[in-house]
């Protein structure tokens, strides 16, 4: 599988979009996002680790120490109010973003 | 992330490192458990997980790099490997950390001295403002009078340019409670002396403007520590009486702990009975209105003085002298403070001198280290980051050292002083130690900067690392910095050295000066017979002539006699004489205060005064008699015999009293100062109630102590003993300031020329150690033994040649500035130079003997494999 280059931002909304059903673990967010995208992202785990804290520091997710699944002791992370707001916002821009694109490279030229 | 956050976070980081490795292990878990469950052994389950994830260890980096607070953290592990390092060179360090200490510590005490008696201000509101008032009447001889109680009334009335002025007198009080009895310092002051100071009693009131009228009523205020001490700091010793010279006096008031001023007066007394109004004594302080200049006051003064005069014709030769209060009390003289922080200045460049050239070398020795670092990906700011790192490590051992040592000086040193202002407070000053532990570390950076400047901006690793390096000799440029150091350290070495020569000698021959009297198996002590209880001549007589007869009968007592002023003891009485015919120059020229000592016939012979011409008064002999001294028969009777010519008391008619005998000059004062003309004037006229007794005694002095408390218990248990001591301790504090400033000098001096002479060892050594190559050729080629150590004795005579011929001009310059402190040694003494410059001279050979021998025992088939 060919490496896409994904954009920080993009991959912190993705997580965003993840956690807003509920909080979950660092592992599972990676899995869901692989999912969800029908298994075209794999995300890696540096870069997941590394936007994780980065949201943290920012406020946009608190984190919380709990018990797992398969009874191991994990790290839950959950959506701030802060964070509610940043991901409909940036949902939004990149919305428009990608029908802006989409009109020009479909347009007749 | 704000900067609380990384604080936070840097606190915590070893608990956020656990928890972050915990989550990144979690995940790989149930990647490898995932990887398991599709069908791969344990093993590769595990690889694969980890491949995947990436480097652990280099996302935890950056997570904690971007956690932030890492410069701090970096820091702090520089800190740790800087002192890592520095435990692994134990001689460096330990020879840095001494040097600096001493630096450090000899100028924090000489610093916090100086600070402690000049710098600080006198802790009283505006201090800026308070003056001292005096009298001074140039045509008696005198800078100072002392207050005269009428003329200060005038001017407490009539002026217009001070916000309040007081005037006190000190002396010395019999104090008594039940139980207790001593004879204590105190002052009889006006009332609002606490208010010019702006000072308030801690408990009670002070006095009030009538009571300080004559006839007024027995008050006081009683001394801090008196009140801690007798009264157990009972709040209600407001009322309770204390007997003052046998009369009761009721206490109002306690003075605070703090500015009390000028000494640790036990107890404050209204100045309502005691004193002579008319006459000069003691002191007068003022605080001056806001904006008001010393010289508008001063010429206030003046201006009611004069105004005065035609009531009192003595304001005619006398005037008041106003000055800021601290230049009359510490003098405006501050060579002795200049002298010794000149003195540990020198010492100080002395030790940054060698501090720099050792970590210069050290440096040198760790270029090949530092060009590896640099080959490995150290960055520049890295390595520098380190240095700095080192600096400081060093810097605050050698602080840290320094300041220890500093406070076990400066506690000895104080233990030394007798005397000091009341209000001067000797604290380490740690503004100062941290002031000079920065510059320590500003020039140990630097000093290990300079050789490592080039590593830092090029990274070229073959010229510091391979056998290349090895061999080369440094750079020119860095031995001639080294060899700069070192001539500079030889030459304040001998600055140094030269000028404690000078002032060694200096009191050596103060030391010699003839005391005039004979210091040896002489007691003396004093006192003081209450005015209540011996109320005239008779009685006072009586007392001291059974005392001396009970003293002379001591088998140990070879002679007692009395005298109202002892030589040494820091007091003086004064009065004015003239002789009959008038003084030489006429009615205007200077009538100088004479110095008047009341004293029983055998006084001289018993404290050792002899006569120049005639004799002592005798017992029966007395009545208008009168002995005066070498200085004063000089200026009354210049160029004759003044045995047989009279004088008597300036402006009065009594009868006159004929000159029976010249008693050679006594240095009353002290051994330095001037004397004074001085007459003797026989006790049986005027028996007074405080006097000094004298004894010669057949053994040591003071065992005689004991016996002569109990004597005096037996006869009056109520009188207290003052100041019991020998003639010689006398003496010898008299010189104690100078003994003082010679001793520090002379210590600094031999620690500059201990330390120059560690500088001088180490680059000459450093050069020989260069030279070894080429000293190992010279051998092979067949050059005899002594060709060598001629060649290193001439690299270290070179150095001390240059460092002489700066230091010993250096020094005449300096010696010429202390003229003043030098008692007549001249400043270009040969005797001094030529012993200055011989002792060094061979400290020098001596530093230079070890390096020549190692020279000699090159080993010259070591050298040539080498090559």
């Amino acid at each position: 599988m060919e490496k896409i280059d994904l954009l920080q931002g993009n991959l912190e909304m993705m997580i965003l979009r993840v956690l807003s059903t509920g909080p979950q673990h660092g592992w599972s967010i990676a899995q869901r996002i692989h999912v969800l995208s029908a298994e075209t992202l794999k995300i890696e785990e540096g870069s997941l680790y590394l936007a994780l804290y980065r949201m943290q520091r920012k406020r946009w997710l608190k984190a919380k120490w709990g018990t797992s699944e398969n009874n191991r002791r994990a790290k839950y992370y959950e959506l701030t109010e802060t964070g509610l707001r940043q991901l409909e916002n940036q949902h939004s821009a990149w919305e428009r973003l990608c029908t802006a694109i989409a009109t020009v490279m479909h347009a007749e030229l | 992330m704000n900067l609380l956050d990384r604080l936070l976070s840097l606190l915590r980081s070893r608990q956020l490192d656990r928890e972050m490795d915990e989550e990144l292990r979690a995940h790989l878990n149930r990647e490898a458990e995932q990887n398991m469950a599709r069908g791969m052994s344990p093993h590769d389950a595990r690889f694969a997980a980890l491949r995947a994830f990436g480097g652990v260890e280099q996302i935890k980096e950056r997570a904690r790099d971007a956690r932030g607070g890492l410069w701090l953290d970096h820091l702090l592990r520089d800190f740790r490997t800087a002192f890592r390092q520095l435990v692994k060179a134990p001689g460096f360090t330990l020879a840095a950390m001494l040097i600096l200490g001493i630096g450090i510590a000899g100028n924090t005490v000489v610093f916090s001295l100086v600070n402690g008696i000049y710098l600080r201000p006198i802790p009283f509101p505006q201090p800026e403002q308070l003056v001292d008032i005096d009298i001074t009447a140039p045509k008696w001889n005198l800078v100072y009078t002392g207050i005269n109680y009428d003329a200060f009334e005038a001017w407490r009335r009539e002026n217009q340019t001070f916000a309040g002025m007081a005037h006190w007198r000190g002396g010395a009080f019999n104090l008594a409670i039940a139980g207790r009895s001593e004879h204590l310092p105190g002052q009889q002051v006006t009332h609002d002396l606490a208010e010019v100071f702006g000072v308030q009693p801690a408990l009670g009131r002070m006095f009030r403007a009538d009571e300080e009228l004559r006839g007024g009523p027995k008050i006081a205020l009683i001394g801090h520590h008196l009140w801690q001490e007798w009264f157990a700091g009972d709040p209600a010793v407001i009322g309770k009486t204390i007997t003052i010279d046998s009369e009761p006096y009721e206490i109002i008031g306690v003075l605070p702990s703090t500015a009390v001023f000028p000494s640790r007066a036990a107890v404050w007394l209204p100045f309502a009975e005691k004193p002579n109004r008319q006459g000069w004594a003691g002191n007068a302080v003022g605080r001056l209105k806001p904006g008001v200049t010393v010289e508008q006051a001063s010429a206030d003064l003046l201006r009611i003085h004069r105004a005065h005069i035609p009531e009192a014709k003595e304001y005619e030769v006398t005037s008041p002298v106003v000055q800021p209060l601290l230049w009359r009390y510490l003098g405006r003289d501050r060579t002795i403070g200049v002298v010794l922080q000149g003195a540990v200045l020198a010492l100080l460049l002395i030790a940054g001198a060698n501090i720099a050239g050792l970590v210069l070398a050290r440096t040198l020795a760790r270029l090949p280290e530092l060009g590896l670092r640099a080959a490995l990906g150290a960055s520049r700011f890295q390595l520098l980051r380190q240095l700095v790192a080192e600096s400081i490590v060093l810097a605050a051992l050698g602080g840290a050292a320094g300041v220890l040592l500093g406070r076990w000086l400066l506690a000895g040193a104080l233990r030394l002083f007798p005397d000091l202002p009341a209000w001067s407070r000797f604290d380490m000053d740690w503004r100062f130690a941290a002031f000079m532990t920065g510059l320590a570390a500003l020039g140990v950076l630097v000093a290990g900067l300079i050789p490592a400047r080039h590593t830092l901006s090029r990274v070229d690793v073959r010229s510091v690392i391979g056998p290349a390096a090895q061999h080369a000799t440094h750079p020119t440029s860095r031995l001639s910095t080294l060899r700069m150091l070192v001539v500079g350290e030889i030459a304040l070495a001998l600055l140094l050295l030269f000028v404690a020569g000078l002032l060694g000698r200096a009191f050596l021959r103060v030391q010699q000066i003839d005391p005039g009297v004979q210091p040896e198996r002489r007691l003396i002590y004093g006192l003081s017979l209450s005015s209540a209880a011996y109320r005239d001549n008779a009685s006072r007589l009586a007392f001291f002539e059974q005392h001396l007869a009970r003293l002379r009968a001591l088998p140990d007592v070879e002679a007692a006699s009395v005298s109202t002023i002892i030589p040494f003891s820091g007091t003086h009485s004064g009065s004015f004489f003239e002789p009959e015919g008038g003084l030489p120059g006429g009615p205007d020229a200077k009538s100088p205060v004479i110095l008047t000592r009341i004293c029983m016939p055998d006084y001289f012979a018993t404290i050792g005064i002899t006569f120049a011409a005639g004799q002592a008064f005798s017992e029966q002999n007395w009545p208008y008699k009168i002995i005066v001294n070498e200085t004063l028969a000089r200026l009354f009777w210049p160029g004759e015999n003044a045995v047989g010519k009279r004088m008597r008391s300036r402006g009065s008619n009594d009868p006159w009293l004929e000159v029976v005998g010249v008693a050679r000059d006594v240095p009353h004062y002290g051994l330095e100062r001037e004397v004074r003309p001085g007459v003797y004037v026989p006790f049986f006229a005027m028996p007074q109630a405080a006097a000094g007794v004298v004894l010669r005694t057949r053994g040591d002095p003071e065992a005689l102590a004991p016996t002569v408390r109990t004597l005096l218990q037996e006869q009056d248990p109520s009188l207290p003993l003052m100041g019991m001591s020998t003639l010689e301790k006398m003496i010898g504090q008299s010189l104690f300031l100078r003994r003082m400033y010679s001793g520090m000098t002379v210590l600094f001096a031999l620690v500059a020329v201990a330390m120059a002479m560690a500088g001088l060892y180490g680059i000459v050594a450093y050069v020989v150690g260069q030279r070894t190559r080429e000293f190992g050729i010279r051998l092979a080629l067949g050059a005899p033994l002594h060709e060598l150590l001629r060649l290193v004795l001439c690299e270290g005579a070179r150095l001390a040649t240059v460092g002489f011929g700066l230091g010993i001009p250096t020094g005449i310059l300096v010696g010429f500035a202390l003229s003043r402190l030098l008692f007549g040694v001249r400043p270009w003494d040969p005797l001094t130079v030529g012993a200055a410059t011989l002792l060094l001279g061979l400290i020098i050979g001596c530093a230079c003997l070890v390096p020549a021998r190692r020279a000699a025992r090159v080993n010259v088939i070591e050298v040539l494999r080498n090559e």
